[in-house]
């Protein structure tokens, strides 16, 4: 063929796909993979609210400090799940996994497995992070991942103009840019774009552009660690430099004691969001629910609905016993149902969408139900819910007529309550009771209040 | 030329590859031996990798490396419940259980970087550049479905799962399956003609 006189174009048809298709290749499994399956598979699980496993201090003795602890406790984790629309500085635990210390203006969703899995995903704003060893933790941000083991770290998500087209995935024509700074206090972090995966040690600043780049900046080389150049440093020169990397970790140690006791957690101390003396965890006092008021905080405890499985057998965590099985799962299953149906009948109203009801997850529908939401809607329920929790409102007089997303709240935030009621119904209040604990298994702080008029 | 550098790629399809593993093995991982779950990870992880990172593309090694992993624990979990005489091969039933697991992640509507096609002057027209326009394709094609379809097409075209399999697997109208995949197999084949004519034309 002549490549002067370019010829039309066949059309690639069902050979052209196929060719297509040869072509997209796809990840193999990294050398060690069934060695990690087996490690994770094997792994103790640890206690559902273990102490805290880092200690302030010298980096190396907070190393340390987290290996004996990451072994002394081992017991099953408690789902838990939340989002933070941050007014003012807030202090937000993360399941047993760890704390978020977020600045105003941060938006922060986490979730933690039943496993300890963190999976967060910070949207902007400036948030501190003190991991506990254990299970992944991961962050999403705009411009990549950030994930760790145990660690203090802090991420700054700063807005830019958009150079870059970066999708939300579903959300078609929603375009989002950011730049994202990764500070690492201690332990070290991976930070992963598109295009670079950095290994962060602690001392270290990166910044991920929109485009996937990845910038180490501003590292500060820990004491011992020499750099590369030292065959050709002078005594002095090293005594110096000795001297800035001590300053510059005494300047990282200061601040992270200054976000630890803004965050009101101190060495040995309780996590923020443990139950009071007392108390049950998903039975605060008045005085506490009185002072959420003003971060608009819910507490919601569930029995993980969305992915449960009926028990095959006695759980000798939760303490159900053989006997117990069928009446359980008979109870879980009717709230399960009761709320798919609950989830589908609002995605119905709020989309339209009939075959969207009869083939998503209620999980899915509910997602969709949340993004379909005006902006600063859901704050506002948490406002009115926690208002009325403090009994400082009323609820409202016909709740027919409120917007199908504060009937899921409102829902929602009744399912503990009506777990324990129905499983109370074929076991027994006392047993419903005790099965239910200081709380079901899937456990949430929902915080973040409207922006001021004219503010955010 | 155009139809000549895409008859460079003409490298077979991925076949579904892999056996299952023998009935004594699966009983003995079913009941904790180490050695045992090594060769059953060992035996359909690459499996595993391929339906993730095409379901999952763009989203990165390490999500996809978490779900592939979180399949066999989920594996491992409900071993027990698998009939080795029943309808489903233990392939097929690990892949859906892959599928479930990056169905969930692709809910999350995580961002997701889109990719652009850069075409610099030395890679115009080379093996390269074309095969990553035909995967930029396929990509833009498989945006289009749902979790659900996409995960449907990857198995019937990846990993040879027949319509009756995916629709069971995946709790999908067996009508659906069909005529949506058709229907993705078509936008495809619309986004290589695109593709092919801009290539070709650049000759």
């Amino acid at each position: 063929m002549n490549d002067d006189e370019p010829p039309a174009a066949p059309d690639p048809g069902d050979a052209g796909v196929d060719r297509a298709l040869a072509a997209w290749t796809a990840l193999a499994p990294p050398a060690d993979f069934a060695d990690r399956v087996l490690a994770a598979r094997g792994a103790p699980r640890r206690s559902r609210w273990p102490r805290r496993a880092a200690v302030v201090g010298g980096i190396a003795a907070a190393g340390a400090a987290a290996v004996v602890a990451a072994a002394l406790w081992r017991a099953p984790h408690r789902a838990a799940s939340g989002t933070l629309i941050a007014r003012q500085r807030t202090s937000q635990a993360l399941g047993d996994r760890g704390i978020a210390v977020a600045e105003p203006d941060s938006e922060l969703t986490w979730r933690v497995d039943d496993r300890g899995a963190a999976e967060l995903t910070q949207r902007a704003g400036d948030v501190f992070y003190r991991v506990e060893r254990g299970e992944p933790f991961v962050v999403h941000t705009p411009a990549g991942d950030v994930r760790v083991t145990g660690t203090c770290f802090r991420i700054e998500v700063e807005p830019m103009n958009t150079t870059q087209k970066m999708l939300l995935s579903g959300v078609a024509g929603a375009a989002v840019a950011a730049a994202v700074l990764v500070t690492v206090y201690e332990g070290h972090v991976i930070a992963e774009t598109r295009s670079a995966r950095t290994e962060l040690p602690a001392g270290s600043t990166a910044a991920l552009g929109p485009g996937g780049e990845a910038t180490i900046g501003g590292a500060v080389a820990t004491p011992g660690d020499d750099g590369h150049d030292d065959g050709h440093a002078t005594r002095e020169q090293l005594l110096v430099r000795t001297r800035q990397q001590q300053a510059q970790l005494a300047q990282l140690r200061a601040r992270l004691a200054a976000v630890e006791t803004a965050a009101g957690r101190k060495p040995g101390g309780e996590a923020p969001d443990e139950a009071e003396p007392g108390r049950l965890w998903h039975d605060p006092s008045p005085e506490r629910l009185a002072e959420w008021v003003a971060e608009c905080r819910i507490r919601v405890d569930e029995p993980s609905l969305e992915r449960w499985s009926p028990l095959t057998g006695p759980d000798a965590e939760r303490g159900i016993a053989a006997g117990e099985v069928a009446g359980y799962n008979e109870a879980i299953t009717e709230m399960r149902k009761r709320w798919k149906d609950l989830v589908r009948s609002l995605y119905l109203e709020t989309t339209g969408d009939t075959a969207g009801a009869d083939t998503l997850s209620t999980e899915a529908m509910r997602h969709e139900i949340e993004d379909k939401s005006p902006p600063g809607e859901s704050q506002a329920i948490h406002q009115r819910l926690a208002q009325e929790r403090a009994g400082q409102a009323a609820p409202p007089a016909d709740l027919a007529r409120t917007s199908a997303l504060e009937r899921l709240v409102r829902t929602w935030a009744q399912l503990g309550d009506q777990s324990e009621a129905a499983l109370a119904r074929r076991l027994g209040a006392p047993r419903a009771h005790a099965i239910r604990g200081d709380g079901w298994s899937s456990r949430s702080d929902q915080s973040g209040c409207p922006a001021p008029a004219g503010g955010h | 030329m155009a139809e000549d550098m895409l008859g460079a790629l003409r490298t077979p399809r991925p076949s579904p590859g892999g056996g299952e593993i023998d009935d004594r093995t699966l009983a003995a991982a079913v009941a904790g031996d180490r050695d045992a779950s090594r060769a059953l990870v060992e035996t359909y992880q690459v499996r595993v990798f391929a339906l993730a990172s095409r379901m999952l593309a763009g989203r990165g090694r390490a999500t996809i490396e978490d779900v592939a992993q979180d399949t066999f624990l989920q594996v491992f979990r409900r071993l027990g419940g698998f009939r080795p005489g029943g309808p489903a091969r233990l392939s097929t039933w690990i892949l859906t259980i892959a599928a479930r697991r990056a169905i969930d992640e692709l809910r999350k509507q995580r961002p997701v970087l889109v990719a652009e096609i850069e075409r610099t002057g030395e890679q115009r027209g080379d093996e390269r550049a074309i095969r990553r326009e035909l995967v930029a394709a396929i990509e833009a094609a498989l945006r289009e479905l749902s979790p659900e379809l996409r995960a449907a097409f990857v198995l019937r075209e990846y990993h040879g799962l027949d319509y009756a399999e995916i629709a069971s697997a995946l709790a999908i109208d067996l009508g659906t399956v069909k005529s949506r995949l058709s229907r993705a197999r078509a936008a495809l084949r619309e986004q290589l003609a695109e593709v092919h004519a801009e290539v070709h034309d650049e000759r």
